[in-house]
């Protein structure tokens, strides 16, 4: 058997359904695989991977699917019998499914599409009414991207000959409201045209069009034989708008500093998959890089002189995730993680914590969780003046303040602590209640609304203020149930932790932090979307962009189309080959993205479209 | 007791911070060798770790008198005798020795010839002009470029100028280049002169190329100050002279088993720069996949992965031209006999008929059966194809020099062709004299074209003193072939795969740091013969996820082998270098360049600063 040819021929086929079709019959089903024993899979050099598996199976007519130990299965009766419910299965009953016209991630709202193939000059000129710097500083992206055959450095390099007609030679973009402040309630929607007539994207603010833009870049593909840019299946008609505000993901700066140049690709990244919300965990216990004028002294917990954000460089962290439609929301936990606090000034740290019973060991290294010491006359003054130097370096409207882990052991060896409970008459616990409705306070003077991780609502319920925002990261579904009964805005983070870097994308694209308030409206509509989290104890600049792509990309869409996402049948099936294929993208675009199926490795040589 | 660790931890990184910036110096007694530890529940803590100095002598020194080292299970021990007499009898050893080293303050990678520095700082203004008689366009790319990269957090930050970079020492860098003549070819001078004093930022350079390596250097020197919010150069005043020991310094990158994308070719050229390499090697069709545009024979390109998984010429002329801006030659290599399935795909007739079915044509290729299938050398197409491809190649890429590959030829797949079969008769030949032949008409072909072929070594070892005499031999299989090709008059070049091959991931940076490409060579015409190494990153489990990690910092190890000789040897030589890779890891990422910890694949181990991991 010439398995090669069959090779070629099967990356072809993909390739047909992928770009000339945009349809294809789909006969497979996959589940997730659980508890895989990695020998036996490695029969099949350890690929989960459906395009792979689809095609092992498609050649042996025995074949009616795999079970979780990577088995070969002879009946789909068979298949199913899989105690672990872990299966990768041929069903004839999806015969009829297809896959979706376009490959855009996330998918669109609403998608019209037709069968006409056009050509987009590379001297596409844009036309607008709009006078936004930011639209012509994401334009001069786009066109970077959408021609990237014609650039050399930052130089356009005109094409030589003019061997075609071109179809379309203008963009027209059109921006009803000019008000450019990118808060959580910013209109993000946008309509997209496409057809020989011309392209034009329309808009409420410049971040709806931007989000146009991206979904354009990924419509034009460069065809390498005629040596012209395409775009397939027009007319094409989007009306696009995001399922939920806020689509974010945490970046731990702390545990690991992650440079500049890092965090600025990073940013982008986020923007070609429309994320909105970079959540910048930006100090923890173990290193505190921010600078501060105001207290100058808390740089020195930074790792070294070196790993260090200047206030400069924070400032243009938030614009240029601003020109890329990003809110910035820095976190300030609180009172728990405070260690690297200590190192410039120690009076923040509990008197005795070094000796104190019950004072470490969760976090990977220690001591981190030492809490800071609400008592201290120190604390609030200088949380208070943190706060006002940040609120204009941070525009947003929110701050986080953590909340989560305090370890109470460690303010248990302070004779000031226990004079002040004594005084009170509260707990520990009521030190720590008092600690986070003060800096609720503090928060809320200075203009910001906080939001916190889920312990403190779990503690406190419904005693705070009702302004403020929970953020689930442990209890997923049932938090989110009981925060938003209790009438407070939710976000979730739960099930989309990056550094669980073993789980795939399946998994979390079947997440859905609604599953308990589904029909309720009044609670639905206090979800406002999630984050994805990639925590630095062991990510560092080396493999960050790795462990987060393309796995992020299910919160993407998960909170950017919610109906076309999630746990339904078919849903995986139908995503992959956008997924496949989005990948790509990111690695044309200098993203490192991991193979959809492997992490790490890619398995042996293949297609992009294929790992 | 967790308070007096990570206080202890502080200050080590303070020290170390310290180091960088100011002139100051550490006692080391360590003794470094590498280990072989195969993880058990055990030794849990240490195997994970056991290429990581820093890590093990923290961990003895915290033992106190009770470690004297560890052996080659990670098991500590604790004195040096029972150490040394490791049962395992592996010799790989930790071992805490007596002696006092002095670590040299300074941090450059690769480390410069010769230099003299001081005890003082000087500051560099970030609005710095360049002064200079040449008219260099590649210099003065160089010169925007680097500003970005020195004085990275104003420089496109639209930054206030503070007060402290106001009163900057220095707003100028004079650059004197004497040649303008800009060919980038092997031996092309690099060498370079770098001033820095209170009053004189200078380089001196006989082509732009040295003014580049010199830039580099330079970028390496200026540090930003966060407190200070200034630029400063450390121990200055410097007087560095600086020249590889080796013209040749590449990375082959393989872009047939997985397509790399343009953007992550050119970041990994500007990788290569920030290393003082200066070639990359481009592997760019092999079996899997053939992703070159020919315009005379446009189907091979129908062995691409993907319709978009392909290079244009026109995408290939500006990564040869980006390349070149920063003093790297691109040499391309078009592999053969062997590896030349993808060939076929849209020209069949290239290869041996009966293939499929034939004795030992058993590929040993991953993922594609049969993939080492070589051109039919005796097909009516075969040489008016290759002899089109490189007439219509040989201007694309400007360099002098082209790989002819020549490796793992499949002899076998060639016994089913009866043309193939009437060929050998006629002519009285061996498969071995049909694979000369081929061997010997590609040389004419890349002669004619102007350019002297490279050839694995197999070609060499096959049919040693009776090639030309111009070709240059590339050892893979073993060092020993540059010492035999070189005593023959061979100009030669190194990438011994057990210390050399990016693919093999369990190398650690010792490996290729230590590897010595003049091994048994000790006369001096023929070291003269050795041109330098090379770094491979073979494609089969690389793609753009993951290459960088593979490659950085690595790779460093062998940039400064090639460029410096002599730091690696004599006694301390890892321990002394140690330092200044760490630091160079941390410029790398800096930089956006995604380099692994230095003694770790993949993930740290834990929370840490760049400095330390």
């Amino acid at each position: 058997k010439n398995h090669a040819k069959m090779r070629q021929i099967n990356v072809l086929l993909l390739f047909l359904s992928l770009f000339v079709l945009g349809f294809s019959a789909l006969n497979y089903r996959f589940q997730e695989w659980q508890s895989v024993d990695k020998s036996k899979v490695m029969s099949f050099w350890g690929r989960k991977d459906y395009a792979f598996l689809s095609t092992k199976c498609d050649s042996d007519p025995k074949c009616a699917g795999f079970d979780s130990n990577g088995n070969l299965l002879s009946s789909v009766a068979g298949a199913a019998y899989d105690q672990t419910a872990s299966l990768f299965i041929k069903d004839s009953s999806l015969n009829q499914t297809s896959y979706l016209p376009i490959n855009v991630w996330p998918y669109p709202t609403s998608v019209s599409s037709g069968n006409v193939e056009i050509t987009v000059s590379p001297m596409l000129s844009l036309r607008t009414s709009s006078p936004s710097v930011i639209l012509q500083k994401g334009w001069k992206r786009y066109q970077k991207i959408f021609f990237p055959q014609n650039f050399y450095d930052d130089s356009f390099v005109a094409p030589q000959g003019a061997k075609v007609q071109f179809a379309v030679s203008t963009l027209t973009v059109e921006i009803k409201n000019s008000n450019e402040n990118l808060q959580l309630e910013t209109d993000q929607s946008y309509d997209l045209e496409i057809s020989s007539n011309g392209i034009q994207i329309s808009s409420n603010t410049v971040y709806g069009a931007l989000y146009g833009l991206e979904t354009l870049a990924q419509l034009i593909k460069y065809n390498y034989n005629k040596e012209i840019y395409i775009i397939k299946s027009t007319p094409i008609s989007i009306k696009d708008s995001p399922s939920f505000l806020h689509r974010g993901m945490l970046l731990d700066t702390s545990r690991h500093y992650i440079p500049m140049a890092q965090l600025k690709v990073m940013l982008d990244s986020l923007s070609y998959a429309k994320m909105n919300v970079f959540h910048w965990h930006i100090v923890d216990a173990q290193s505190f890089p921010l600078q501060s004028r105001a207290y100058p002294k808390l740089w020195q917990g930074a790792w070294n002189p070196t790993e260090k954000y200047t206030l400069n460089d924070v400032a243009f962290i938030v614009k240029y995730a601003k020109e890329r439609g990003i809110r910035v929301i820095p976190e300030f936990d609180g009172p728990g993680h405070a260690w690297a606090w200590g190192v410039g000034y120690p009076e923040l740290l509990p008197e005795g914590w070094a000796t104190a019973k019950s004072c470490s060991n969760t976090c990977p290294s220690n001591p981190c969780n030492v809490p800071l010491d609400p008592t201290s006359p120190s604390t609030y003054p200088l949380l208070k003046g943190l706060y006002n130097e940040f609120k204009n370096v941070f525009p947003d409207q929110f701050l986080h303040l953590g909340g989560d882990e305090v370890e109470q052991g460690c303010w248990s060896n302070s004779k000031r602590i226990s004079q002040y409970i004594t005084k009170k008459n509260i707990t520990l616990d009521g030190l720590y209640e008092e600690f986070v409705q003060k800096v609720h306070v503090l928060s809320l003077e200075a203009g910001k609304i906080p939001i916190n991780w889920e312990e403190v609502f779990r503690h406190f319920g419904s005693k705070l203020d009702k302004r403020i925002i929970n953020h689930a990261w442990w209890s997923g579904p049932t938090f989110i149930f009981n925060s938003t009964k209790a009438g407070y805005r939710t976000l979730s983070s739960s099930g989309w932790y990056l550094d669980h870097w073993t789980e795939t994308w399946t998994k979390w694209y079947q997440n859905d932090p609604m599953a308990l308030i589904r029909g309720n409206p009044s609670l639905e509509k206090l979800y406002l979307g999630g984050e994805s989290a990639m925590w630095g104890e062991r990510m560092t600049a080396s493999n960050l962009f790795h462990l987060v792509w393309p796995k992020n990309c299910a919160v993407s869409e998960r909170l950017w189309n919610d109906a076309i996402s999630g746990s339904g049948v078919g849903k995986i099936e139908r995503a992959l080959p956008r997924l496949h294929e989005f990948k790509c993208v990111l690695e044309r675009r200098g993203i490192n993205a991991d193979p959809v199926y492997s992490w790490n490795y890619a398995q042996f040589p293949s297609a992009c479209l294929d790992s | 007791e967790n308070d007096t660790t990570m206080e202890g931890r502080r200050m080590i990184i303070a020290l170390a911070s310290f180091i960088l910036f100011a002139n100051a110096q550490l006692a080391f007694n360590y003794k470094f060798a590498p280990f072989t530890i195969t993880p058990t529940s055990a030794n849990l803590n240490i195997a994970p770790k056991q290429n990581d100095l820093a890590y093990l002598a923290k961990f003895c020194d915290e033992m106190g008198s009770q470690c004297a080292g560890f052996d080659s299970s990670g098991n500590f021990k604790s004195s040096v005798a029972k150490a040394t007499s490791d049962p395992t009898g592996s010799g790989s050893l930790y071992i805490k020795q007596k002696q006092n080293i002095t670590l040299s303050p300074v941090r450059l990678w690769p480390l410069p010839q010769s230099f003299k520095n001081g005890n003082d700082k000087v500051s560099v203004d970030f609005n710095w002009k360049l002064d200079t008689a040449s008219t260099s366009g590649i210099l003065q790319r160089a010169f925007a470029r680097y500003s970005k990269l020195i004085f990275s957090h104003h420089v496109d930050q639209e930054a206030v100028p503070s007060e402290s970079s106001r009163a900057a020492n220095l707003n100028t860098l004079k650059v004197t280049i004497a040649s303008a003549d800009e060919t980038l070819q092997l031996g092309t001078d690099e060498s370079y002169q770098l001033s820095a004093t209170s009053s004189e930022l200078s380089i001196t350079s006989k082509t732009v190329f040295g003014a580049l390596r010199g830039l580099e250097t330079l970028s390496q020197l200026i540090r930003y100050d966060h407190v200070q919010d200034s630029y400063v150069i450390a121990l200055a005043p410097w007087s560095i002279s600086d020249f590889p020991s080796f013209t040749h310094r590449g990375l082959m990158i393989d872009t047939s088993r997985h397509f790399q994308p343009l953007s992550i070719l050119r970041r990994l050229i500007d990788s290569l720069s920030y290393a003082k390499m200066n070639v990359l090697h481009w592997h760019i069709v092999d079996a899997q996949s053939f992703p070159l545009e020919s315009k005379k024979y446009p189907k091979l390109w129908e062995g691409s992965w993907t319709k978009e998984e392909r290079y244009t010429q026109s995408d290939i002329i500006k990564i040869v031209k980006y390349a070149k801006d920063r003093g790297i030659r691109v040499v391309p290599e078009l592999d053969g006999p062997g590896h030349a399935y993808a060939w076929g795909v849209g020209y069949p007739e290239l290869l041996p008929a009966g293939w499929e079915s034939a004795q030992g044509c058993q590929g040993d290729c991953p993922a594609v059966p049969h993939c080492v299938i070589p051109l039919d050398p005796t097909s009516p197409l075969t040489y008016p194809l290759l002899d089109g491809l490189m007439t219509e190649l040989k201007d694309v890429f400007e360099d002098g020099t082209f790989h002819l590959g020549g490796d793992e030829v499949q002899k076998g797949c060639w016994s089913n062709s009866d043309r193939i079969a009437k060929y050998l008769k006629k002519k009285n030949m061996t498969f071995d004299g049909l694979y000369k032949e081929f061997v010997q008409k590609a040389h004419d072909i890349a002669f004619k074209n102007g350019k002297s072929p490279v050839n694995w070594e197999e070609v060499y070892n096959y049919f040693g003193n009776s090639l030309d005499k111009r070709v240059i031999i590339h050892a893979w299989l073993s060092a020993e072939t540059v010492a035999k090709a070189t005593a023959n008059g061979y100009r030669a070049i190194l990438s011994n795969s057990k210390k050399w091959y990016l693919d093999h991931p369990t190398n650690t940076w010792t490996d290729y740091f230590l590897n010595d490409p003049l091994q048994g060579i000790t006369n001096s015409n023929q070291r003269k013969l050795v041109l330098g190494g090379e770094v491979c990153m073979w494609g089969e489990r690389m793609d753009a996820s993951n290459m960088f990690r593979l490659i950085w910092p690595k790779a460093a190890g062998m940039a400064e082998r090639t460029w410096n000789y002599q730091t690696a040897n004599g006694d301390w030589a890892v321990e002394k270098a140690l330092p200044r890779l760490r630091s160079f890891r941390c410029h790398l990422t800096d930089r956006g360049i995604d380099a692994d910890p230095v003694y770790t694949q993949d993930r740290p181990y834990q929370p840490g600063s760049c400095f330390d991991t």
